[in-house]
């Protein structure tokens, strides 16, 4: 049993309300969200296209957060879901450098919805400070039976959840019926719409094979590191990508990498009519 | 700050015996992941509820379940078995506002006069105001007339019914609704089309949805996948089942373009009169109209065929700027049609200063191509339940006995008789307001839910609230551009806090029962009408208002209804519907068999029985009876020096699928993903102007130079030469420099048309 989604990009209108639903789900505060949407554009008007890449943790099979996590709070299940034990966590970001996607979250600010109260469905994140949070493929909903909240909510269904490792299941249909493209190394696949380049995708997770040579250790290195390792380009890029950020946001406020910028901007995001 | 024991709270969820309702344990001692069915560390049970979410615009209706515990909603679900139910973020945000500390909560008064920057509110008790409202509105009664008092919404629909009855019931015709910008030109041009009788024209008004035997679909002024997130999925998966040839007609490269455009035609706002004037040529030209229809049912065809000739496929590349390759293409899927054709519009589509004529070029392509009611084309309801405009009725919002003796004192049918003649559900033209304040027609207001936003040329509005004699608004929150101009503010309810009006499908009707008691002193709008009514002297009328005024409302409005469903049926069945039966069955060509008319001889209830490519209520009006064709007032082609100083095309009111208008900005999970306005260019007008994405900018236009201020993003969705900008932002409110010039017959705003500049802030 081996938990994955295939996110369907050409269904994706960009509404963000798997990122809202997630929210509701786990009260995450102002700031933290498990998931994203990042908007990328490519060709010339008329021809032009705008699409949605959807961002998440990618519950990696060789997880670098899992690593380098110096007290194992950060661990994989048998089902290859990457997890956080808030209890052992310490709050130490090594895990958040390590992400090479800039999915995990290390809430510092003790921050609700609204200053000074706290809504019901944050009432359990509020207890929570100083630790890591993250996507977790709604385990204990999955556990249970039932899907991902973000799943559950997609207005266009985008997203199929299941077991890779069942070739009658849902996602795994919809995998080879599409011919979703996956990250590797990663639990996540993407079916990529038309026109658009691979490169406008997470990257693979692909771990290098070890520098050292010896006669012992001689690691066959795959055909990707090796072509990477000589620069060969592996997807063309893009004419006039405009960059990441929200959609609605312009430049001001971006969901998935500059985690740092973004604990500074909280000011500035509260925005609005004020 | 308070020391968090996270730890502690925790455990305790695990200790108290929830831990059968939490995830499997995978080893011993790690953090265990609940399954969020139990969030509270109480062991409380759990409640379901079941409402619908008004996020929107009241229209869909969309199905909410919500898990309660102890009185606290935590989490909001899709609701099973419900028509519409895939809820957007939109949705979901009604949880923030529902406990939203910002709300009002109570009645406020202002203590400093209007004009003040400052209102200085002061909490009253509902007792005072209500004293207060009475005395003000019946004192303007006595001394000039109660047709005075306007009765006004905004955002909610809702209350419709109510606030008519109590309007009427007052004594003044003059009640009126945000359609006043929305909506009502494509019901006005449909009337004038197919006739006044409301249902068939309700029907017909902003097109259809396709379905299988549907062959062209024209999605025209329409972004359904920004607009109603809950729709698009049933949309995209219904182009697979039918075959169709979609024709999308935007100026932006949308998400409705890259999932469903078979051609997508990028036209120049404003100019869509032209293009269906083209298609409709095109058709006629080839041979490739309905004959048989047109020469049964068809007035004014001749003169129509005459008037088009001039609409060629050269002619409209040109003044639409529409790629001629795709042009042809889209005429050439038009006149190879095997089947009907489906004209998906919205009511957002007629913001021209030519917007009825417009319109109706748009609408007679229906006819024209033999799709008017049959299937797979454009259909009439059949034997639709006779709710109102918003499942109130005609009698009981008393627009049926009372509102016809009041006609007279209508206070829009001298700017705008069009509309104030062929109006039988009651709502008069809002958009002289201003006027109507000026010249003393208007004294004073009760408004549900409105925005001075809404208007071009806002502050006129702001002005015109100012100088009434006396103002009273009812809102969730305390805004600021609208309130500083009225007297006093009432708390309203949320949605989950209500429980008026039903929400009716088609044939089936929803009882919808409030989730929670109102926070505060918020009061439903249906109770806040009957409370009115009850202080301004009319206890029966209103059931003497209180707490059940929400449920005695309904069961007027049932009884009234005359189906046989009670208020007690409803609730029987909650959370399913009752499904009223249809008497007879479905049929298609209903103006063949006498079923569009009252004394059910065949044909439309137009002035000349039949449907009217030339208008004979607009040719008595005084207007060109044809659907003609003219460029916008402020536009390259007919202000050519304005343009050299504003040499980009307006374009406002575009939809972004987290906001409605003004609402939501300030819900924390919404507002963080959009927090400031926007307003995009393509990027070849932004390198023209030395500008990249992120810059502040000014945006100005020959009705105000000195413009307003918003953040850039440069797009390749955007049409170079115009611009893409979204309304509602009070702290960059782009309809300050729309001008108040008004489509003459409907009185609509152009809102998707004019000139503007845009330049570093």
């Amino acid at each position: 049993m081996r938990y994955g989604m295939v996110l369907d990009l050409d269904k994706c209108i960009g509404c963000y309300t798997c990122v809202v639903a997630c929210k509701m789900l786990y009260g995450t505060r102002p700031g933290v969200d498990y998931n994203g949407v990042e908007v990328v554009e490519w060709g010339e008007y008329p021809n032009a296209r705008q699409r949605f890449v959807l961002t998440m943790c990618m519950h990696c099979e060789n997880a670098q957060c899992v690593s380098v996590c110096p007290t194992e709070a950060t661990y994989t299940t048998e089902e290859g879901v990457v997890l956080v034990d808030y209890d052992k966590c310490i709050g130490c970001g090594a895990c958040v450098t390590a992400c090479p996607y800039g999915q995990r979250h290390l809430v510092k600010d003790d921050v609700t919805s609204f200053e000074g109260v706290v809504l019901p469905f944050e009432e359990e994140a509020a207890e929570r400070l100083n630790v890591v949070e993250k996507c977790v493929f709604c385990y204990g909903r999955v556990k249970s039976g039932k899907q991902p909240m973000c799943t559950v909510h997609c207005p266009g269904q985008c997203r199929i959840f299941g077991d890779l490792d069942d070739p009658e299941s849902e996602v795994s249909k919809y995998i080879k019926e599409n011919n979703a493209v996956q990250i590797k190394g990663t639990s996540i696949y993407y079916v990529l719409p038309e026109g658009m380049d691979r490169s406008l995708l997470p990257k693979d997770n692909v771990v290098y094979a070890a520098a050292v040579n010896t006669q012992e250790n001689k690691v066959e290195e795959s055909k990707e590191v090796a072509e990477e390792k000589r620069g060969i380009n592996k997807g063309a890029v893009a004419v006039g990508i405009i960059g990441a950020g929200a959609v609605l946001g312009g430049a001001v406020y971006k969901m998935s990498k500059d985690k740092s910028k973004k604990d500074n901007n909280d000011e500035e995001m509260k925005g609005g009519d004020k | 700050m308070a020391k968090f024991s996270r730890r502690t709270f925790l455990k305790g969820v695990v200790a108290t015996g929830i831990g059968a309702m939490v995830g499997e344990k995978l080893t011993d001692g790690m953090y265990v992941y609940p399954d969020y069915e139990a969030l509270a560390a109480s062991p409380a049970p759990e409640e379901v509820k079941y409402t619908h979410c008004v996020m929107c615009n009241h229209g869909p209706k969309c199905g909410v379940k919500l898990i309660i515990k102890e009185g606290k909603v935590y989490r909001i679900e899709p609701r099973e078995d419900y028509p519409n139910n895939l809820l957007c973020a939109k949705g979901l945000a009604a949880l923030q506002e529902l406990y939203d500390p910002n709300r009002l909560l109570y009645p406020v008064k202002r203590t400093t006069p209007k004009g003040s920057d400052d209102p200085k509110w002061q909490r009253i008790t509902w007792d005072e105001a209500l004293e207060t409202i009475a005395e003000k509105f019946n004192e303007i009664k006595k001394k000039y007339g109660a047709e005075k008092v306007l009765f006004l919404t905004g955002d909610p629909k809702e209350p419709r019914s109510i606030l008519q009855r109590l309007a009427y019931t007052f004594g003044s015709p003059n009640m009126g609704t945000e359609s006043s910008t929305c909506y009502k030109a494509t019901e006005l041009s449909a009337k004038l089309i197919y006739g006044t009788e409301w249902f068939t024209a309700k029907s017909l008004a902003t097109g259809g949805n396709p379905s299988e035997k549907t062959s062209v679909v024209l999605i025209w002024a329409n972004n359904p996948a920004w607009s109603s997130p809950f729709s698009f999925k049933k949309l995209v998966d219904g182009k697979k089942a039918n075959n169709a040839k979609y024709i999308v007609i935007d100026p932006r490269i949308t998400p409705t373009v890259h999932a469903l455009a078979d051609v997508h035609l990028p036209i120049r706002p404003g100019t869509d009169g032209a293009l269906a004037l083209c298609f409709g040529n095109y058709l006629i030209e080839h041979d490739a109209y309905d004959k048989e229809f047109v020469e049964k049912w068809a007035h004014g065809f001749e003169e129509y065929k005459e008037y088009v000739k001039q609409f060629t496929i050269e002619r409209t590349a040109e003044i639409c700027d529409i790629p001629i390759d795709r042009l042809t293409e889209a005429c050439e899927i038009l006149a190879n049609r095997n089947g009907p054709i489906v004209l998906k519009s919205s009511a957002a589509a007629p913001h021209h200063t030519n917007a009825v004529n417009d319109y109706r070029a748009r609408l007679l392509l229906i006819p024209l191509t033999g799709s008017l009611d049959v299937p797979g084309g454009c259909t009439i309801e059949n034997e639709p339940l006779q709710f109102d405009e918003w499942y109130g009725t005609f009698e009981f919002a008393r627009s049926k006995d009372l509102l016809p003796k009041l006609d007279h004192l209508r206070v829009d049918r001298e700017y705008f008789p069009v509309w104030a003649d062929t109006d039988q559900q009651g709502s008069v033209q809002l958009n002289m307001l201003p006027e109507y304040v000026k010249t003393g027609k208007i004294k004073a207001c009760l408004m549900l839910g409105g925005n001075a936003m809404m208007w071009p040329q806002s502050q006129e509005y702001q002005k015109a609230f100012q100088d009434m004699e006396f103002a009273v608004a009812a809102d969730m929150y305390i805004r600021p551009w609208t309130h500083n101009y009225v007297d006093m503010v009432l708390p309203a309810a949320v949605s989950f806090e209500r429980s008026a009006p039903l929400a009716v499908f088609g044939r089936r009707i929803y009882l919808r029962e409030a989730v929670v008691k109102p926070a505060g002193e918020a009061r439903p709008d249906y109770r806040i009408c009957c409370d009115i009514g009850v202080a301004l002297g009319y206890k029966e009328e209103f059931w003497g208002g209180g707490e059940k005024a929400e449920e005695n409302c309904l069961r007027e409005i049932l009884r009234t209804l005359n189906v046989g469903v009670t208020y007690d049926d409803l609730k029987a069945a909650s959370p399913d519907p009752v499904t009223v039966p249809m008497k007879g069955e479905a049929k298609f060509k209903k103006y063949e068999l006498g079923l569009l008319r009252k004394d059910g001889k065949p044909g439309f209830t137009t002035p000349t029985g039949k449907v009217e490519f030339a208008s004979e209520i607009l040719r008595k009006y005084g207007f060109d009876p044809l659907p003609v064709y003219k460029e916008p007032t402020y536009s390259p082609v007919s202000t050519p020096d304005v343009y050299k100083e504003f040499p980009l095309i307006m374009n406002s009111g575009n939809r972004v699928p987290i906001y409605t208008h003004s609402k939501e900005r300030d819900l924390p999970w919404l507002n963080n993903i959009m927090p400031e306005p926007i307003v995009r260019l393509n990027p070849k007008d932004a390198r023209e102007r030395g500008l990249s994405d992120g810059d502040m900018v000014r945006i100005t236009s020959p009705v105000n130079r000195e413009g307003i201020v918003a953040k850039l993003q440069i797009s390749n969705i955007v049409k170079p030469g115009v611009i893409d900008m979204f309304h509602g932002w009070s702290n960059a409110n782009i309809n300050l420099l729309i001008p108040r010039d008004f489509d003459k017959i409907s009185g609509f705003p152009p809102f998707k048309e004019g000139l503007c500049q845009v330049e570093k802030a």
